[in-house]
């Protein structure tokens, strides 16, 4: 039981990580929209215009 | 199983708190990433607080006294039925189930936010729960291994009715959706979202939350009447404090349909925080739980720990309105909320009932009487009435789990005949052979549509039991009025009989 605890543990701390690990493609956010509120950003945008969330890259 | 139900009562507040760790992180860096991880701590954290709450169910239902919890709060005895009220008598149980369905209503209300909003939400939702799965998995674990006994400690025998399942039951669904409530306000309140899409979506929250609180105060108060070793129902600190946010959420309610301007709906953000932060004290007061037996010895004073969510409620909501009038930007969008005429002459048909009620309890009569058989009692009730009761003797009956003595009186109004009424005093036994504790005195009732005519035994020993006979005007008018004010209110939410305001 401690096995079955321990596979089912581990499976959904990867499932938690996920997004962390594969970055943008698992969190489901194409390139060019804002982190934040999904917003599509301006190509030299430091700022969401929609929400005022940092672009960070 | 049991193991695997250990592990999952410890890996849901780690969890959870990666839940609030990653949200918080994604609220200072924008990083979507963070974002999701953190739902996903959120979902892990309830999956695995259902999954333990799940697991306490089937081990009290099965009476598995392997598990620590069945053999605290429960017994081999005790009927299936009673089982919710073992689930919610120790905090073992209760802050278990508050978890899970936090959980599992919170993961609603993120879904219905977006953007910042959703981020605060998972914020405050992974928050609330990380402090009850905290407390269960550090101080109250309910699946902590024992060498498996003959038979548990078994329930507190005033636990064991109907009334008192559905207090507990009312008050922890009220806590739940009080919970989501509130935690939609303070997402929005971060993201300078106070508009009219957080005005309906806390409306339904809220109507949800009084409307159950309402139900168990009234159940509580009915199960205090019937039961009296409880006492009388207002002298217990901790059932003002459930009347507390009762009070709140009524004016709430209020203020949540018709016109809305500014001044309003901040009365409305302020009363519906203040209604939460009410209700985790109240849980606090009651050690962790939403039940708690006379019989039931020590309380478990660690569950009280809970009083962290209220302080942290407080602080969170002072650090968002301390950021002036920017947070309430959108409040101007507010409109109008839909009413119901209908609904509302409902409702407040309800509230004259209750208020009718309590104003009855006020002239109700008692009279303390010990009979030997066949012995005559003559009284007159509030309305005049003559009653005559003729003691039938007492009876002894042996139940699955209980020894009852009961006491039966043929009742006589105005020379006409009566139903039998009969009232018992019950030992609830164990598996053992001993007693669980103090007898329970089951109150024996003659309904009209006017006045409700109540036996309890006082003093069930020798061959002249004590009894007591109490007429009590208007009191079955309590749950009906009670049901009237829950109809009324969830009838503006219902979409195909709305009206709005001209």
């Amino acid at each position: 039981m401690t096995i079955v605890g321990g596979i089912i543990a581990a499976v959904l701390s990867l499932w938690v990580a996920a997004p962390l690990i594969w970055g943008a493609a698992a969190a489901g956010v194409t390139r060019g929209d804002c982190a934040s509120c999904g917003v599509r950003l301006e190509p030299d945008a430091r700022f969401c215009a929609s929400c005022g969330a940092t672009v960070l890259s | 199983m049991n193991r695997l139900m250990e592990f999952a009562v410890a890996l849901a507040p780690v969890f959870a708190a990666w839940a609030v760790a990653a949200s918080i992180a994604s609220i200072r860096t924008a990083r979507a990433d963070l974002a999701q991880s953190a739902v996903r701590g959120l979902v892990a954290a309830t999956a695995c607080a259902v999954i333990a709450a799940a697991g306490l169910t089937r081990a009290l239902i099965e009476g598995d006294l392997a598990v620590h919890y069945v053999a605290q709060a429960s017994s081999v005895l005790m009927p299936v039925r009673y089982v919710p009220a073992a689930l919610l008598s120790a905090p073992g149980g209760a802050l278990l189930m508050l978890a899970a369905l936090s959980g599992i209503v919170g993961l609603l209300v993120v879904r219905n936010a977006s953007g910042p909003a959703r981020r605060w939400a998972t914020t405050v939702v992974a928050a609330a729960m990380l402090v009850s799965l905290l407390i269960v998995a550090a101080a109250a674990t309910p699946f902590a291994l024992r060498v498996a006994r003959a038979d548990g400690a078994g329930l507190s025998s005033d636990l064991q009715r109907g009334g008192a399942v559905l207090h507990g039951i009312a008050l922890l669904l009220a806590t739940v959706f009080a919970t989501a409530s509130f935690a939609d306000t303070l997402s929005a309140l971060a993201t300078g979202g106070i508009d009219d899409s957080w005005s309906r979506r806390t409306r339904r929250w809220n109507a949800l939350a009084w409307t159950s609180l309402l139900i168990g105060v009234v159940a509580g108060a009915r199960w205090y009447a019937m039961n009296p070793v409880r006492g009388a129902w207002l002298e217990s600190p901790v059932t003002a404090l459930w009347l507390l946010p009762c009070f709140a959420g009524a004016w709430l309610i209020h203020l949540d349909a018709g016109v809305q301007d500014a001044k309003r709906v901040v009365t409305r953000l302020l009363l519906g925080a203040g209604a939460f932060i009410a209700l985790m004290i109240a849980v606090a007061f009651t050690d962790g739980a939403f039940l708690r037996g006379v019989n039931q010895g020590e309380a478990d004073v660690a569950g009280a720990l809970i009083g962290i969510v209220p302080v942290i409620a407080i602080a969170g909501l002072i650090a968002r309105l301390r950021r002036g009038a920017g947070v309430l930007r959108a409040i101007a969008g507010v409109r109008a909320q839909p009413k119901s005429r209908l609904g509302g002459w409902i409702a407040h048909a309800g509230f004259i009932l209750l208020v009718c009620a309590a104003a009855g309890s006020r002239m109700s009569r008692e009279h303390t009487v010990a009979l030997r058989d066949a012995e005559i009692f003559r009284a007159s009730d509030p309305f005049g009435h003559r009653w005559q009761f003729s003691s039938q003797g007492m009876s002894t009956l042996q139940r699955e789990n209980y020894a009852s003595l009961t006491v039966s009186l043929l009742a006589r109004r105005d020379d006409v005949s009566m139903p039998m009424l009969s009232a018992e005093a019950r030992s609830y036994g164990l598996a053992s052979g001993k007693e669980s504790g103090l007898p329970a005195f089951i109150t024996g009732t003659l309904s009209s549509l006017f006045m409700e005519t109540r036996l309890t035994i006082t003093q069930p020993d020798g061959k002249r039991p004590t009894v007591r006979i109490a007429f009590v005007p208007l009191a079955p008018w309590v749950m009906v009025g009670a049901w009237l004010i829950v109809i009324g209110t969830l009838l503006p939410l219902a979409p195909a009989r709305t009206e709005t305001p001209a």
